[in-house]
């Protein structure tokens, strides 16, 4: 942890995600009103004392609103990238413990999965179902577990040939012991990193669904509807699309300079530099 | 004198304070000497010699100074060193394979060193004779070919004739031998004696090994964390070393031309008995295609219960192969193999049951062979898990104290963790695991090969008092003969899959009757320089064939000094006064 925030980056991302944590956890507390409370009379105020991110095209309090939105984008990272990491890592593991046939099958899957482009994907199939929160977190779990199976196949390869594998497995430990006792802990860091990157890019794709309106629904409110509905009005109500614009932007690059840091932290190539 | 260092101290800055690597040398060489340092690992041998040529990382700290030819090195204020790198002073390291580029070329990697120091001669030229000054065979066409394609021994040499193509004043050599084979290692030895001859630069050999210097320094010195303890010629440092550090060190080398003395001959009743079996790997050519590749031969063997039967042979000759097959991790393609009576097959599960509790393995990387996210005692533990689930907590930890215990540990490494322990400490515990279920035999898989000589000498003590307690046989695998003469009871000698020669350990050693057996044996350096500087070495030249394309006839024939028209057809083991030897001329030979 030392090591960790030795980097002024990766310390910046730990603040920042701390931060978006904490906004989370209590919105409740922090917001001056009811994020969904609609105020005719003031429609589409400024930035000012009362309204510190103005208000909305519904009168509702902006600032309010992306305290509340951050629990979204939150719950759609965590969520979608658990999806993904469990999926990942199981087929991964099946790949790279048993090899042959079943690891060709597996990872031509992963090719054609991979060969789709993701967004598209995810449109196809929410334009299916109803737009809700939790279908978002499920169908951007399910399309984007390739590059974790990737990962833990890699590296099950690598490790498979180790000697303390090896020698567990000439004593006798069973397929499930050698996985989740030495395979899979020796895997875990790597997993860490990938997972930590992909919550970044499942905030993202949260963002652009809710944006053209096939995430999350009104009331609710996240950043990404937030800015759908700031796209009417921005000739003359800029902060309706700056402020959401700005969170994403930033809890994007926390998470990503988080995940950098983690993997320079992580990587025994960089042991020298860390002495 | 063409170096001199004086008070050279290497210090990192670590959690715990100041750590020495080299902690106040003095020392200097002589045009065209040839010197020797000689020390255990992290004594500090590459550090100091790291810091003459400017190679040390940036964190550490330098205090003393260095003259090369009178001029400066390096003092408390300047740092001269990277100026004479390449030109005045080269080095190679152990392994070649880490300092060659894997995408370039042999001609492109020399001419990139080439470009640097010398941009306006011929470079083909100066590669091209570089490379038959170091003896590669045929070096116009290895010109073209990269590392990958070359065997170690080969890469090595490019090494060397990288650096000398330079003409440096001062080779460093740090452990040019240590990851080869003793014949090539052999092969890379007299090389160098060669150029000794006949080039104009003073060599630093480093070394943990005693025996691989006697033949070719000039001066050895002793290192012992970060000090110089002792320095003197060869004869007095082998002879009369006065340290005791010198003394233990001198003692902890076995004697490949030293009688065994404690062998046992009679073990009447067998616990693996191999008949005939052979083992093949598929390797993927294409798509759809395979290469077979034989990785043992129809070997015959058995093991009886008690016996340390040693197995020897160059790397990729087939003796892992055949260590996993008694193991039942793999099964033989053809053959027969049983094991405690009954016969190995895919078929027979109860069989690997048996197996996975009575035959241990224990591998040559301590370190890798347990998991480093695991407890010392869950490590041992793991063997119950599988063996007796029912037991209790309590009792666990006191089989695995008990363990410890033999091997000479106590039950403060119980919540430690691999990394914290050194590599002789890692292998009693590998050892200390492979006990656990009291297992009949023990397949031990180069098991001290990388550990430091004094601290090999506790492991192999180790293994022969177990071997004593549980009567337990050991198949014992090692490239390294001297250490085979002093603990096996019978040898057998294997070359490209195939056994060559079975005989006792004194027999085999005294009088080796296969022609690769007895090269085998001339290769081992023996640590007495009074002896190693006479030996003019009989070289087996060349490496051993792709074990995909076999040879027909005898596999050993292209390298055989005694090969003849007889040699064609397959060899197979007759037996010659009690040895078993795998050639047609074995008896007209000795
Ligand atoms: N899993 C494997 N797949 C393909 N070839 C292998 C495999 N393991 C070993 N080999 C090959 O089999 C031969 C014998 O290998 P091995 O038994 O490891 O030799 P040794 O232990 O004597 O060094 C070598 O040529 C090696 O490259
Ligand atoms: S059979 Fe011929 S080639 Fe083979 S080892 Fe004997 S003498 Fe040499
Ligand atoms: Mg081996």
């Amino acid at each position: 942890m030392k090591i960790l925030t030795q980097n002024p980056l990766t310390l910046s991302g730990i603040i920042i995600i701390s931060l978006v944590l904490f906004i989370a956890v209590f919105a409740p507390w922090l917001s001056p009103y009811d994020p969904n409370y609609i105020d005719i009379h003031s429609i589409l105020l400024p930035p000012s004392v009362s309204h510190f991110m103005g208000t909305d095209g519904l009168g509702r309090d902006v600032f309010s609103r992306m305290l509340y939105g951050s629990r979204i984008s939150l719950l759609v990272g965590i969520v979608a990238v658990g999806i993904a990491t469990v999926i990942g890592t199981f087929l991964g593991a099946i790949a790279g413990f048993y090899r042959g046939y079943i690891d060709s099958i597996i990872m031509r899957f992963v090719d054609i999965m991979l060969s789709i482009p993701t967004f598209f994907l995810i449109l196809a199939v929410i334009a299916f179902l109803t737009p809700s929160i939790w279908n978002i977190m499920i169908v951007i779990g399910l399309t984007s577990w390739m590059g974790v199976t990737r990962l833990v196949r890699a590296e099950f390869l690598s490790l498979r040939n180790r000697e303390y594998i090896l020698a567990a497995e000439a004593m006798g430990a069973s397929d499930y012991r050698l996985i989740s006792k030495h395979l899979l802990p020796n895997s875990l860091t790597p997993i860490i990193v990938t997972s930590v990157l992909g919550i970044a890019s499942a905030v993202l794709t949260e963002s652009g669904l809710s944006f053209l309106g096939l995430g999350v629904q009104a009331p609710q409110s996240s950043w990404g509807n937030i800015l759908t509905d700031g796209k009417e009005y921005i000739q003359f109500a800029w902060w309706l699309s700056l402020f959401p614009g700005l969170a994403i932007l930033i809890t994007v690059l926390g998470y990503n300079l988080l995940g950098e840091g983690l993997r320079d932290l992580l990587d025994p190539k960089n042991k020298n530099q860390r002495k | 004198m063409i170096l001199s260092i004086k008070g050279l101290s290497v210090t990192y800055q670590s959690d715990d304070g100041l750590i020495f690597a080299v902690d106040d040398i003095d020392l200097s060489l002589q045009e065209k000497e040839t010197l020797a340092i000689v020390g255990e690992s992290g004594s500090g041998k590459t550090q100091s010699m790291l810091s003459i040529i400017g190679l040390l990382p940036e964190n550490a700290q330098i205090k003393g100074e260095a003259f090369f030819n009178n001029k400066l090195l390096f003092n408390q204020s300047n740092n001269h060193a990277e100026e004479f790198r390449g030109n005045e002073i080269g080095m190679i390291f152990q392994d070649p394979m880490t300092s060659l580029n894997p995408y370039l070329t042999i001609e492109e990697q020399l001419g990139l060193v080439l470009k640097k120091h010398l941009p306006d001669e011929d470079h083909g030229k100066i590669i091209l004779e570089a490379l038959n000054n170091v003896k590669i065979p045929d070096a116009a066409s290895k010109m073209n070919q990269y590392p990958h394609e070359l065997s170690g021994g080969m890469r090595q040499r490019v090494m060397i004739a990288s650096v000398l193509m330079l003409k440096p004043k001062i080779l460093i050599a740090d452990e040019p031998t240590t990851a080869l084979d003793v014949t090539v290692q052999a092969q890379i030895l007299a090389l160098i004696k060669d150029l000794k001859d006949q080039i104009d630069t003073s060599i630093i050999f480093i070394t943990h090994d005693l025996g691989v210097v006697a033949g070719i320094s000039d001066r050895v010195v002793v290192m012992e964390k970060g000090k110089i303890v002792e320095e003197g010629a060869p004869e007095a440092i082998y002879h009369a070393p006065k340290h005791p550090y010198t003394q233990k060190l001198i003692a902890s080398i076995p004697r490949v031309d030293e009688k065994n003395l404690h062998h046992q001959d009679a073990f009447p009743n067998k616990s693996i008995d191999a008949d005939n079996i052979s083992m093949e790997y598929r390797i993927k050519k294409g798509w759809w295609s395979f290469d077979t590749l034989k990785a043992v031969r129809n070997v015959s063997c058995e093991l009886g219960q008690g016996e340390i039967l040693g197995v020897v042979g160059e790397s990729g000759c087939g003796k892992s192969t055949l260590a996993k097959s008694l193991a039942t991790m793999i099964y033989p393609t053809k053959g027969k193999l049983k094991i405690f009576g009954q016969e190995a097959n895919i078929g027979n599960q109860s069989l690997k049951k048996i197996t996975q509790k009575e035959v241990q393995m224990i591998f040559q990387d301590p370190v890798s062979s347990m998991n480093p996210r695991m407890n010392i005692e869950s490590i041992l533990s793991e063997p119950l898990w599988t063996h007796s689930p029912n037991l209790d907590k309590a009792s666990v930890r006191e089989k695995v104290i008990s363990a410890l215990d033999r091997v000479g540990l106590d039950s403060s490494a119980l919540f430690r963790y691999p990394h914290e322990f050194s590599g002789g400490q890692c292998q009693r515990i590998v050892i200390a695991r492979a006990l656990m279920l009291k297992p009949k035999v023990i397949i031990c898989d180069e098991p001290v090969s990388s550990l430091d000589v004094s601290i090999r000498k506790q492991v192999l003590e180790l293994l022969l008092t177990i071997r004593k307690e549980i009567n337990a046989s050991l198949l014992f695998i090692s490239h390294d003969l001297s250490v085979v003469r002093q603990v096996c009871d019978n040898v057998m000698v294997m070359y490209l899959g195939q056994v060559v020669e079975q005989a006792n350990v004194n027999e085999l050693f005294d009088s080796p009757k296969h022609p690769y057996t007895k090269a085998l044996i001339a290769a081992v350096p023996i640590p007495d320089p009074n002896i190693q500087k006479q030996i003019e070495l009989k070289l087996m030249e060349g490496d051993p064939p792709s074990p995909i394309n076999l040879p027909s006839g005898c596999s050993f024939a292209d390298r055989c000094a005694f090969k003849n028209d007889q040699c064609k057809s397959e060899q197979i083991l007759t037996r010659v006064d009690s040895s078993l030897v795998a050639c047609i001329r074995a008896r007209e030979i000795n």
